[in-house]
């Protein structure tokens, strides 16, 4: 066994910023460093990052935080190009331009209880819902599902807690969730935390989309009655977007096998690393309480608090259960 | 109207054809001089076993013909005396007068001898002792030349001896694999006597499974391939197996440092029927077994080894036929068990662990040919073939209670491939000029993509045997082929063959079609020039998923599907051969262009160890091509025989998914590849074999870089997969791995005399692979240095490796 040199490399500028309709606009600022350096890649704290709107500068990011730098723009318009670009001293410029996808149009959902198994605890419930996704005309699209939870306990005395949100595990054997590519990113062959899918698989017309989610629901007690309120979050990505997202996770879960194909991070940047991506989401949320009821927080729903803290979620919280 | 009227003229512009085709050559017949045939069959004089690819030779009029895989051969020759030479390597060649004034059958015998030095080492393609086919691209290597090669462990193998041809590329440092104008393994259709075998690797492809002392000849066929081969894209490797001494028992035997092996050949009924069966087992783990367990953990054992048996039973009831029984099973098994006892609150506690892989390939053939008369020929078979591979790890604990609680826990992974083979050939010679040939073959194929099974036997939860099973089970697939061949020859100064190959691949309720023309000629405008030229398309039903990084023999193969299409190909070829005067040398130089689709390979990050998914999500599909020039110079007489070979090739990939569209080097783009091959007669009895290789590093993927992962994962994801560093790979096939050479060295001393014998012979083989120790790179690995950095460090297989056999006859 002998070493090899390993190929040369020049440390590079590194962004990634993710922009919504309603967020400001941030970007992380690192460096590469070679595969084969003791140093850990750190972020950049001398960078200036400029932000561009149809080719013409619109905004300068200031440093925030380690790394971080957000600018304070106009919020990002649909169909309109934005770019950034990233300068350091003794290091190449790089430049990275996105739009906003489409906002995701969900048509409808449907909730019921099915018979969660033989096997399963006495406890255990299934919750089975069904949303619809439209396929317009046009470019493929590209999105992410995640499931999110939050669980409040009602209290007689009055008083409730809110636990913050989770990402909850759930099921589908819908082929539209990009086969089983994303298998490894689940707890099995059809359960997932993440599914990534195109519309392809929905052949330009409305496509039901069935999840099953599985929950432990603890008998009532006399003083506490404990909500469970889930989200159904779809996000639309840019392609940009769901390059990286996809390829970064696949590289991460690959790491260390090795089995694994070599994988390179999907980029729009100049440079070939990192991203600057919109997207934008949309959430259905559904309530179930341990009396058994469950809902999908319409107008007449018993939960309207709690749907109501769901619907205005900000986009930084939703996306924190992904970052 | 129309279609109907289109439909009655297919027969008719069939009909057409066919007899336009036989009218042309009998009226080119006609305007020769009246011809016979003279034919018959060369065969060993000691075990009257028929020698393919021996040479029948009439110098005065500079024609010739090789015999057949059965020996059989035959000239179409004026009325008058004739002065043939028939030769072959390895046999005492004879000059035989013959007076033709008909037909006339003339077998000849040839006694065993030693090995002319002025012998050809490869013998291709030679205008005046042709090569059935009209092409340069097809060489045979007699089995007897073999044994002048240097060995590696002791054996000289049949595939490392193609791998030293130009325009065959090896793989990895001591693997069997074929690598053919850019074509991948999977590319190259290995017939054992007519029976395909998928995975032709023992001991992780350092040695191949055919077994040198069984086989009568190797043919190797990479380009202008005749219609009646089909189902690769590349090439094929014809493996003739000896068919066994009718007339005495004999036997052979090789005693190696790492394996041994023994073959036994005789008679059943005298001149009737012969058998031949042939056997090998390694022992390196049996004999490093008291080093290793001085170095493994207490309690761990390794298993290594490969057993293979080849057999031909051989029943020849009249002159006209002879009805043949094939069979080969062989296994690699490789693992290691580990065995602790520990003990806890007086209770005691068993723990047994395993693991391992193997795989093996299986064949079964019966052939029966007849010689319908001089002209014509029918040839029957009906075969089996299989390959199969496993990993298997099995977990047990005993906890030695009264009574014993048993917990057990295995996870296994199978894939594999099955067939079962009929198929009919036939030919006759119309006329001098012209000869037809013609057969069909059906295959049923069994796909084992890739199975996981897991089984526990959880005492203390009450279950029993609890079986799960995962992946892509099962399928079939029907193949079926037709071939019509017209070999033309206009007075040896231009043949060619011109042919059709249809096939017709179904699978999952999904049906592909192929119709293939395939065309060669030779062009001899003097006795000492030719010029070569082939063209043909190619389809291939079976792919071959290989990993790109790692070199177990995990490699799954795969039929086309509805969702994932044949491979395909199509493939020029002109060369140019001059012969010297000089000690019988020769140089040609032939140029080649390919272009392959349908290719597949794994998606960026997929991986076969994950067999809950299907396979055909794992890949993607794309094209190929290869294009190169090869040069071949050979000495064939004299003390001193060899050849030169050099091939610069170029061989690209282009997937859409991959390497961002754009295209990229085939990991065995070998840009030169050399190979030298010397042998020397340093006296009668003492010879002296060098080889010396050298080949292009491999074009493999690297890191590059790291860089921080996504800003959330600083922060603290909710997601547990959220990366917290990222690697950034250079381009697909963007680096490369350090050039491939080395030099190998083998004596062979031959004696006139056995242990135990007055009779046998024997020879003493000993030499070195790797003479100047090249740390020739086998894969690279990531490690990390006192510092925690990594490191890019390349691993070798083979340091300097002396060797030492004794083979024996009887």
């Amino acid at each position: 066994v002998v070493d090899v040199q390993a190929p040369a490399h020049e440390p590079r500028l590194v962004p990634q910023g993710f922009f919504s309709t309603d967020s400001l606009w941030s970007v992380w600022v690192s460096q590469s460093v070679a595969y084969t350096s003791a140093e850990t890649p750190g972020f950049v704290e001398d960078a200036e990052v400029t932000l561009w709107k149809d080719g013409a500068f619109i905004a300068r990011f200031l440093p925030a935080d380690s790394g971080r730098y957000d600018a304070s723009g106009p919020l990002p318009d649909r169909g309109v190009a934005y770019a950034i670009r990233v300068e350091a001293p003794d290091r190449m410029a790089v430049e990275g331009i996105d739009s906003l996808p489409p906002f995701p149009h969900l048509a409808g959902i449907e909730t019921r209880f099915s018979d969660p198994g033989n096997a399963a605890p006495a406890d255990r419930k299934r919750l089975e819902a069904t949303i619809v996704l439209d396929d317009p005309p046009g470019p493929n699209r590209y999105g992410v599902l995640v499931l999110q939870a939050r669980l409040r306990e009602d209290r007689r005395t009055g008083t409730y807690t809110l636990f913050p949100p989770a990402l909850f595990p759930f099921e589908s054997d819908d082929v539209a969730l990009s086969p089983n590519e994303w298998a490894f990113l689940s707890l099995g062959p059809t359960s997932y935390l993440e599914a990534f899918f195109t519309d392809e698989a929905f052949q330009g017309g409305r496509h039901p989309l069935s999840l099953s989610i599985l929950y432990d629901a603890p008998p009532a007690q006399a003083e506490v009655v404990v909500h469970r309120a889930f989200a159904v979050v779809v996000l639309s990505v840019s392609e940009a977007f769901y390059s990286y997202w996809t390829t970064s996770r696949k590289q991460a879960l690959a790491n260390d096998n090795p089995f694994a194909e070599p994988l390179r991070v999907g980029s729009n940047m100049s440079g070939g690393m990192g991203v600057f991506a919109g997207f934008q989401f949309n959430l259905f949320p559904i309530a179930v309480d341990t009396l058994g009821h469950h809902d999908v927080c319409g107008p007449a729903t018993p939960y309207r608090t709690l749907c109501e803290s769901l619907l205005r979620t900000p986009a930084v919280d939703i996306t924190r259960g992904l970052f | 109207m129309t279609r109907s009227r289109d439909i009655r003229l297919v027969p008719r512009i069939g009909t057409f054809a066919l007899a336009v085709w036989c009218a042309v050559g009998s009226r080119v017949a006609a305007a020769q001089e009246p011809t016979y045939p003279l034919h018959g069959r060369v065969v060993d004089a000691r075990s009257n076993e028929p020698l393919a690819g021996a040479t029948v030779y009439i110098p005065a009029q500079r024609v010739g013909a090789v015999s057949d895989s059965v020996g059989a051969y035959r000239l179409d020759l004026e009325a008058g005396i004739h002065l043939i030479n028939v030769s072959y390597l390895g046999f005492q060649p004879r000059e035989i007068e013959v007076e033709l004034r008909g037909p006339r059958r003339l077998d000849v015998a040839l006694q065993p001898g030693a090995i002319p030095l002025g012998e050809v080492a490869v013998e291709a393609k030679r205008y005046d002792e042709r090569d059935p086919e009209p092409t340069m691209q097809a060489v045979s290597i007699p089995v007897a030349e073999l044994a002048t090669l240097p060995a590696i462990l002791g054996e000289v193998d049949a595939l490392k001896a193609l791998q030293l041809l130009p325009g065959v590329q090896s793989g990895t440092e001591g693997t069997t694999g074929l690598y053919v104008r850019g074509g991948g393994p999977d590319q190259n259709l290995i017939l054992l006597d007519g029976t395909p075998l998928y995975n032709p690797s023992h001991l992780f492809g350092f040695l191949s499974v055919f077994n040198t002392d069984a086989l009568g000849e190797v043919r190797l066929v990479k380009g202008g391939f005749p219609a009646r081969y089909g189902g690769r894209l590349s090439s094929v490797v014809e493996i003739g197996m000896k068919e066994g001494n009718r007339d005495r028992f004999e036997a052979d035997g090789t005693v190696g440092l790492v394996f041994s092996s023994l073959t036994v050949q005789g008679p059943l009924v005298r001149e009737k029927a012969s058998f031949i069966v042939s056997a090998r087992r390694t022992y390196i783990d049996v004999l490093a077994r008291p080093f290793l367990d001085r170095r493994l953990p207490a309690g761990q054992r390794l298993t290594s080894y490969f057993y293979d048996l080849n057999t031909r039973w051989t029943y020849v009831p009249s002159r006209k036929d002879r009805l043949s029984l094939s069979g080969y099973y062989g296994h690699d098994v490789y693992g290691s068990t580990y065995e602790q006892r520990s003990e806890h609150a007086g209770v005691g506690y068993l723990d047994r662990n395993s693991g391992g892989a193997g795989w093996g390939n299986r064949a079964l053939s019966f052939r029966w040919h007849r010689q319908f008369s001089d002209r014509a020929w029918g040839e029957m078979a009906v075969s089996g073939a299989g390959y199969r591979f496993r990993i298997d790890s099995r977990l047990t604990q005993i906890v030695e209670d009264d009574p014993p609680v048993e917990t057990f826990e295995r996870v296994s992974y199978a894939s594999g491939i099955g067939d079962v083979i009929a198929s009919a050939d036939a030919g006759v010679a119309i006329s001098p000029v012209l000869s037809l040939r013609s057969g069909a073959t059906f295959v049923r194929h069994v796909f084992d993509p890739g199975v996981s099974e897991v089984r526990l036997r959880l005492a203390d939860a009450g279950l029993t045997d609890t079986v799960v099973t995962t992946g892509d089970f099962s399928f079939r697939g029907n193949e079926g082929l037709v071939y019509a061949e017209s070999l033309w020859d206009f007075e040896d100064r231009f043949r060619f063959n011109l042919g059709w190959h249809a096939s017709a691949f179904r699978v999952q309720g999904r049906t592909y079609v192929s119709l293939q023309p395939r065309a060669a000629f030779q062009f001899a405008p003097r006795a000492d020039w030719s010029l070569d030229g082939s063209f043909g398309t190619m389809r291939q039903y079976l792919h071959l998923l290989t990993h790109s990084g790692i070199n177990l023999p995990a490699d799954l193969w795969l039929a086309a599907t509805d969702r994932i299409a044949p491979q395909s190909a199509w493939q020029a070829a002109l060369g140019i051969e001059k012969r010297l005067a000089f000690d019988g040398m020769t140089v040609g130089l032939e140029a080649y262009y390919k272009r392959m689709d349908g290719l597949i390979e794994y998606k960026p990050g997929a991986t076969f160890v994950a067999p809950d998914q299907d396979w055909q999500d794992k890949v993607v599909v794309g094209r190929g091509w290869a294009s190169g020039i090869e040069f071949l110079i050979r000495k064939r007489r004299g003390r001193t025989t060899g050849w030169l070979g050099y091939t610069l090739a170029w061989s690209g990939r282009r997937f859409p998914e991959l390497n961002g569209g754009r295209r990229f080097p085939y990991r065995y783009d070998r840009r030169h590849d050399v190979a030298l091959v010397l042998q020397h007669a340093l006296h009668d009895a003492l010879e002296l074999g060098l080889v010396w290789v050298y080949g292009t590093g491999q074009a493999i993927t690297l890191a590059e870089a790291r860089f921080a992962g996504l800003p959330g994962s600083i922060g603290g994801s909710l997601s547990p997969v959220a990366p917290s560093e990222l690697q950034w790979f250079g381009p697909r096939g963007g680096y490369r791995m350090a050039p491939y050479h080395r030099l190998d060295v083998a004596f062979n001393r031959h004696f006139d005399a056995a242990p135990f014998s007055k009779t046998g012979r024997s020879t003493l083989s000993f030499g070195a692979y790797n003479l100047y120790n090249r740390h020739n790179p086998f894969y690279l690995f990531v490690a990390r240095g006192p510092n925690g950095e990594r490191r890019y460090r390349q691993a070798s297989l083979f340091p300097v490796l002396p060797h030492v056999a004794f083979r024996f006859h009887y």
